[in-house]
């Protein structure tokens, strides 16, 4: 795939003002993103991903949250730097966003034709009766049903699963550069969630330049869908690496502990194996621990790790690990 | 939809049943009646003649037992309670056009008729007077006897009507039909009633925005101050004090005391006029708005708040709409459905806290004419007030259902 840099973040930082105190959700994140790829967030809740993915669009909510420090170069300008007036012409046109919610993301009293319509319309010089005809051609794209009469109704109207697929609608209606999906099918039911997916994937195929941002805490996602997976873990990545390097040598023990985590079915004539779980809790983002932030629950630690920031280090090309006990050139442990 | 508001208006009528029965059963059981009062009258004009005859005696001062009677049937108190509410809704005969008559003597009853009351084996039949072979059926006869024994025979019709049949009777006081007396009154009220009512929306409205939008700000927090002060104080409490302050001489003689108009209204031009209105206009509709005020600016801004931190205020953000758009469009949508759900009631704001605040500003319109009728026992008024204040209320209910239903597109009625 050709390595072409869509965004380059660098040392992103979001903190969140709690009474008083910055609490720091995403602390000096670097990564790129690539033309036409899929690349996958994992972590758990709290690790930074979501805020990371909001800071990409500006939509830190601020008061309390703020942008303190960082790049985000994206087509020649930073967005880190850029006024909300001239985020309106990004947002929505060349980066544009789903969420985890699809019950409550649409608006509820507006019909979901105006909701598409009305993104087309902000981006492009249409006519209403145009934005209308390309609104339902979305529909028809995301796989609704009889999308003429659909285009008239209301959210409430909708199932989940089909909410969600107007969302990729409203989305993907100005054919943005950059498809951030926040969780998008954590909250569908298991079927539901494989045909989003696969929208998803058939909708990417047609876009070749495209990106999307799959943030996630599901790995058998991660594993169907990227090409490129960021680990993050207390507001930082823990690891980079390609999907197929990930999933076949995991180096950070984070990413370890979360691919041990995943339910096997037994090996026949084994005994069962207990499901491994990582021991203890996401640390509060506003007392983390100096060093390594996985120290608190990190079953190979050492002294160091409580003290000393490990650096986030290219072990091989293309596969970053932040950990005191992995070097480079497959020198771990 | 259709049938589920048909079903309400169907449900309305067993709740104004109840309610009409029971302020009816309530008034007329209350003490101070028309009867005490007519015998208050006599007792006073005896006095006045006794005073200056010098003769009079407390046993003349009492109404004689006869004439006593005649005035309870005469105000119709001689049939039971039951039988009174009946009438008065128009479903049972309302006995008109009573003449005391004496057996075998002929009396002259209206249209000039002369009748004759004989007593035959079943009972007393009347005849015209010109032909007592065949007794007549268009009047009625009622053979009953008085305290003392003595016979009390009379001629009457009935007829059926009531509040029905839109009659709501003739007023004590003014010897008016209760309808032609609230003609009068009500474009008086309402247009109060709707004024206020605009005021309150526009500035709950306008206040609850920003009060939303500066959310903590100093703005906010001295306005709250203000608002919970206002909401403690009656509005014709306020009203009162605003008179005093800028009607009165005591302060600054600004504005008129009370009233429509000047007394030289008449002989203004037409843009002195409007003034002249808009003068006396100010302070009623200060004291009407203030209830409502308030109440509506904390619901107004509460909802617009709650609605800005929803998801979808965030999907508008992220579909690059300006932010005067996803506030004013999407979030405003949202917000306002609370709001226009209470709308229905418009209706009834020109009753409800009109009695004292038009009392306070001597405004002739109906909350006055209640408010005076309850004091001097003016039955009619008092329940066609009642019929009035019970219906606009159930039909604001109503319509404030519609209106949640055209706002909400999530709200389907069945």
């Amino acid at each position: 795939m050709a390595q072409e840099t869509l965004v380059e973040v660098r040392d992103l930082k979001t903190y969140f003002n709690i009474e008083g105190t910055w609490a720091k959700a995403v602390d000096g994140v670097s990564f790129d993103i690539y033309k036409g790829e899929v690349l996958g967030i994992v972590g758990e809740s709290g690790s930074g991903k979501s805020v990371t993915a909001l800071s990409l669009m500006k939509l830190i909510p601020d008061p309390p949250g703020r942008i303190m420090g960082g790049e985000i170069r994206f087509k020649g300008r930073d967005i880190a730097q850029l006024s909300y007036e001239d985020m309106y012409s990004i947002r929505g046109r060349e980066i544009a966003m789903i969420f985890q919610e699809p019950m409550t993301s649409l608006n509820p009293v507006f019909k979901v034709g105006m909701q598409i319509s009305e993104v087309i319309q902000t981006h492009f010089k249409v006519d209403r009766a145009e934005a209308d005809k390309r609104a339902v051609d979305m529909l028809r794209q995301v796989g609704i049903p009889d999308p003429e009469k659909r285009f008239n109704e209301y959210p409430h109207q909708f199932s989940g699963g089909m909410r969600q697929r107007v969302m990729i609608a409203i989305a993907l209606a100005c054919n943005p550069s950059i498809l951030i999906a926040d969780e998008p099918t954590t909250a569908l039911d298991v079927t539901i969630q494989a045909q989003i997916l696969e929208l998803m994937l058939d909708l990417k195929q047609r876009r070749e330049e495209a990106a999307i941002v799959l943030i996630t805490h599901d790995l058998a996602v991660v594993a169907e869908m990227c090409h490129r997976v960021i680990v993050m873990y207390g507001g930082k990545i823990q690891e980079v690496a390609s999907v197929q390097d990930l999933f076949a040598a995991p180096r950070h023990p984070y990413t370890r502990g979360l691919m041990a985590s995943i339910p096997r079915p037994a090996t026949p004539g084994s005994a069962r194996e207990p499901l491994k779980a990582i021991p203890g809790n996401v640390p509060s983002i506003m007392n983390l621990p100096t060093g390594c932030k996985f120290c608190t629950r990190c079953e190979v630690k050492v002294a160091q790790c409580d003290t000393v920031e490990p650096p986030l280090a290219e072990i091989v090309p293309g596969h970053f690990v932040r950990c005191h006990l992995v070097q480079p050139e497959g020198g771990a442990q | 939809m259709g049938t589920y508001f048909l079903r309400r208006l169907l449900l309305a009528i067993p709740t104004f049943i109840g309610c009409t029965i029971v302020v009816f059963s309530i008034v007329q059981l209350a003490p101070g009646g028309p009867l005490e009062q007519q015998k208050r009258q006599l007792q006073a004009a005896a006095a006045e003649r006794g005073g200056s005859g010098g003769v009079a005696s407390e046993g003349e001062t009492t109404i004689p037992p006869k004439a006593l009677e005649e005035l309870k049937r005469y105000y119709g108190f001689d049939k039971p309670l039951h039988e009174r509410y009946l009438i008065w809704l128009g479903l049972w005969p309302r006995e008109i056009d009573q003449y005391s008559v004496t057996l075998d003597s002929a009396r002259r009853v209206s249209g000039g008729q002369f009748l004759i009351v004989k007593r035959q084996a079943g009972g007393l039949s009347v005849y015209d007077a010109s032909n007592t072979s065949t007794p007549i059926t268009t009047w009625l006869v009622a053979d009953k006897k008085h305290e003392d024994g003595s016979p009390n025979i009379y001629v009457y019709k009935t007829t059926f009507s009531g509040i029905l049949t839109g009659d709501f009777g003739r007023s004590y006081q003014y010897r008016e039909p209760v309808i032609e007396l609230i003609k009068e009154r009500l474009p008086v009220s309402i247009q109060f009633g709707v004024i206020g009512f605009l005021v309150a929306y526009v500035v709950a409205l306008y206040l609850g925005i920003q009060k939303a939008l500066e959310h903590r700000s100093r703005f906010d927090i001295f306005s709250s101050v203000g608002l919970f002060a206002l909401n403690s104080m009656p509005g014709w409490a306020l009203g009162a004090i605003l008179l005093m302050l800028l009607a009165t001489d005591t302060f600054w003689s600004l504005l008129p005391l009370g009233g429509m108009q000047g007394t030289d209204y008449e002989s203004l031009q037409i843009g002195s006029k409007i003034i002249e209105r808009a003068r006396h206009f100010i302070l009623p509709v200060i004291a009407y708005s203030v209830g409502g005020i308030a109440s509506l600016t904390m619901l107004m801004k509460n909802s617009l708040l709650e609605n800005l931190s929803q998801d979808y205020v965030r999907t508008a953000f992220a579909k690059g709409l300006r932010e005067k758009r996803v506030i004013w469009m999407h979030a405003m949508r949202n917000s306002i459905i609370p709001l226009a759900a209470r709308a229905g009631f418009v209706i009834t704001i020109f009753l409800a806290g009109s009695f004292i605040i038009e009392l306070v500003f001597n405004i002739e319109g109906i909350g006055k004419l209640s408010y005076m009728a309850i004091l001097s026992r003016d039955y009619p008024i008092v329940f066609a007030f009642t019929v009035i204040g019970v219906s606009t209320l159930l039909l604001g209910n109503i319509i404030s259902d519609f209106i949640l239903a055209l706002v909400d597109p999530r709200i389907r009625f069945k």
